[in-house]
């Protein structure tokens, strides 16, 4: 495995006591020649007798734990993978969590009393605790694990969404939405008769806040909102906007898919109602999403599917539902991989997701800098100041190229992996008028030097093409 | 074994032992197919069949036709006996022609620079063809495709991409297409089509979907 850090290279106990010198002492253990009192020497604090290091950023320090960072593809370059947005990377110890699943304790859960069954469901349930710490949800039982964030929305709007909507409620989503968050919306609209209203962006390419506050009103019954979008960068203000939905009567869902693996998310704190993620995006396995939902909305929910495990008692002609979480939970839930997921935020949190935040507004800063320095380069969404921060993703055209050939010639001659397309936003891009866009997305194990091969990358394809003109 | 199809056959051409062409496939009709596969020569002792690197003929052949033995280079030796061959159309040697022509690009860039050449050939297409009603669906390009049956009942094709990739995708397929009869475009498959893509890029098929 390919060793990335930079610096004096030593004998580390573990990566995340380098990166946080503060949080316990640094001790090194040092060979010395027999003619050296090397017992005192046997360790020894950093401040003592460490040579000053260079500081080794986030991705660096990280990289090793990503096994996958480190291939070469299609012509022999180095993967330089920038398509975070789309998924994420797991380091060895996700992976090794969910091999020692399957290894050692693999067992049905909620369902039997032998040693297995009993050691599986108190892993899965403690990754349900964890997931619920992580988010600072009050009770674990308002976590319920879901295959992804789009079922989690879906559940939403079949169990709540059908019993608490009628013909003239609103629903207000904003353009920028992902797929998930409108499709399902307007399934339950052409069900119930409630209406879809649509936020529009700003001439900076935010959602405008404003209008949203306009269109509230006392129809509205839920507010569909993203934290991060996934195309234009931005951030919402969801503990403002969840307090205007509250101030009408309405509800509020969070799709947190771009914001929970990427800096601190606190529930409570933003006083939503509903919030959405998916493992897959915060190192976790794929197949595991969670929805987290206030108690009393739960509580008071119907099912969504129906089967094993949701149930209390089943008669031949009706049925009694068990409590949340286990009424949103039919059948044998993806065992393994929601461990996963709970190892997934033990390592995130061991790094710190201010730390991780921190880290990545340098390198959305400097993407962003470099990027828009490029002639011909359109970048979309608000553009980065003191006030405004922008996630670290970039989508962006170039004029008279396509992205997806742009796309093809970053990854057949660079091995650079960029997304291409419309991210899951057409009407997004509708809004902006463009048919498509290309996209870079980091995450915390990236590196400015992938940054810059990008932008290489980019250059040379660039010029490549205009070549041909 | 690669086999690349090239073209048809006839007899009375002479080639060397050594060189690279030589795989046949025959049937009891009319017509048959000549497969050009570089790691295969003919043998010294093989006087039955001398066959030329690529010759666009038609050839009858007689049922009375022996099978030939051709050997390989230099592992097995490959007895073509009787099979039925599909239709050689204009339409099919083109293709086949084109996806020769694009195997035989190692460089992976020199692929997308010929791609990008043919994209260049296409002439450009007015306005009125690119409107929604000509749109392909489903492809990440917009893709604007026109087709039409001229005077003589040949299939005339037109066609235009916002993506140069895909216009020299395009391209391509005009190159296959137009002039064909109805009956040689019906007969062409996806799956034959799919060679163009195996052909263009870097060896897999590259699938950019709308539906996301």
């Amino acid at each position: 495995m390919m060793m990335s850090i930079e610096g004096v290279v030593l004998k580390l106990p573990s990566f995340s006591q380098l990166i946080n010198p503060n949080r316990t002492p640094l001790k090194f253990r040092f060979n010395f020649p027999k003619s050296s009192s090397s017992s005192s020497y046997s360790s020894a604090t950093a401040s003592l007798s460490v040579p000053a290091a260079a500081p080794v950023s986030l991705g660096h320090s990280t990289r090793p734990d990503f096994e996958i960072l480190h291939q070469k593809v299609n012509n022999g370059s180095k993967l330089v993978y920038l398509d975070n947005a789309a998924t994420s990377q797991k380091p060895s110890a996700v992976i090794d969590a969910v091999n020692n699943y399957y290894k050692s304790y693999n067992s049905n859960v909620h369902r039997g009393i032998h040693f297995l069954s009993a050691k599986a469901t108190d892993a899965y349930e403690m990754a349900r605790r964890k997931v619920a710490s992580f988010v600072n949800a009050p009770e674990s039982s308002e976590i319920v694990f879901t295959r992804n964030a789009t079922e989690a929305i879906n559940l939403v709007a079949y169990s709540w969404g059908l019993s608490n909507l009628k013909a003239g409620d609103e629903i207000v989503v904003t353009i920028a939405e992902h797929h998930s968050s409108i499709v399902p919306w307007q399934i339950l609209s052409e069900k119930t008769g409630a209406v879809l209203k649509f936020v529009s962006l700003t001439e900076d390419e935010v959602p405008d806040i404003k209008m949203l506050q306009d269109l509230l009103s006392k129809k509205t019954k839920l507010v569909a909102v993203h934290h991060v979008s996934n195309v234009l960068a931005s951030v919402l203000p969801i503990k403002d906007i969840a307090q205007w939905a509250h101030d009408v009567g309405a509800r509020i869902l969070v799709d947190a898919c771009q914001s929970v693996p990427h800096m601190v998310v606190d529930v409570q704190d933003l006083g939503v109602d509903f919030l959405v993620a998916s493992s897959h995006k915060m190192c976790g396995p794929t197949g595991v999403g969670f929805l987290y939902g206030k108690s009393e909305l739960l509580t008071a929910m119907p099912p969504f599917l129906g089967g094993g495990e949701m149930i209390s008692d089943v008669f031949l002609d009706h049925s009694t539902y068990a409590e949340p979480p286990s009424r949103f939970e039919a059948g044998t839930p993806a065992i393994g991989e929601a461990i996963g997921l709970g190892t997934a935020i033990d390592y995130l949190s061991q790094i710190g997701m201010q730390k991780i935040h921190d880290y990545e507004v340098e390198l959305a800063n400097y993407l962003y800098e470099n990027l828009h320095a490029i002639p011909g380069v359109r970048i979309y969404g608000p553009a980065p100041s003191e006030t405004v921060h922008r996630a670290a993703l970039c989508s962006f055209n170039v004029e008279s190229l396509h992205p997806t050939d742009i796309a093809t010639f970053l990854d057949q001659q660079h091995g650079v992996a960029v997304r291409s397309g419309h991210h899951c936003a057409q009407p997004l891009h509708r809004y902006l008028g463009i048919n498509a866009s290309a996209r870079a997305s980091l995450y915390f194990y990236n590196t400015k030097e992938d940054v810059d091969d990008f932008i290489r990358a980019l250059e040379d394809t660039i010029a490549f093409f205009t070549s041909f003109k | 074994m690669g086999r690349k199809w090239l073209g048809t056959w006839s007899p009375g051409f002479e080639t060397l032992p050594g060189d690279p062409v030589t795989v046949i496939e025959y049937a009891t009709t009319s017509q048959f197919r000549v497969m050009a596969d570089p790691t295969c020569s003919i043998d010294d002792d093989d006087t039955r069949l001398r066959l030329p690197l690529f010759k666009p003929v038609n050839f009858d052949i007689l049922p009375s036709s022996p099978p030939i033995s051709i050997s390989t280079n230099p592992r097995s030796t490959i007895s073509c006996s009787v099979v039925t061959v599909t239709p050689v159309t204009f339409a099919n040697s083109k293709l086949q022609t084109l996806t020769a022509e694009f195997n035989s690009i190692s460089e992976p860039i020199d692929r997308v620079k010929r791609l990008i050449q043919y994209a260049s050939q296409l002439p450009q297409l007015d306005d009125s063809v690119r409107v929604p009603a000509n749109r392909v669906m489903g492809c990440m390009a917009q893709v604007w495709l026109d087709v039409r049956m001229d005077l003589d009942e040949m299939m005339r094709v037109l066609a235009d991409s916002d993506s140069e990739i895909t216009k020299g995708f395009c391209s391509c397929l005009i190159s296959v297409l137009d002039g064909a009869t109805p009956e040689e475009v019906l007969g062409m498959k996806t799956e034959d089509l799919g060679d163009l893509n195996v052909a263009g890029l870097h060896g897999t098929k590259v699938d950019s979907r709308v539906n996301t």
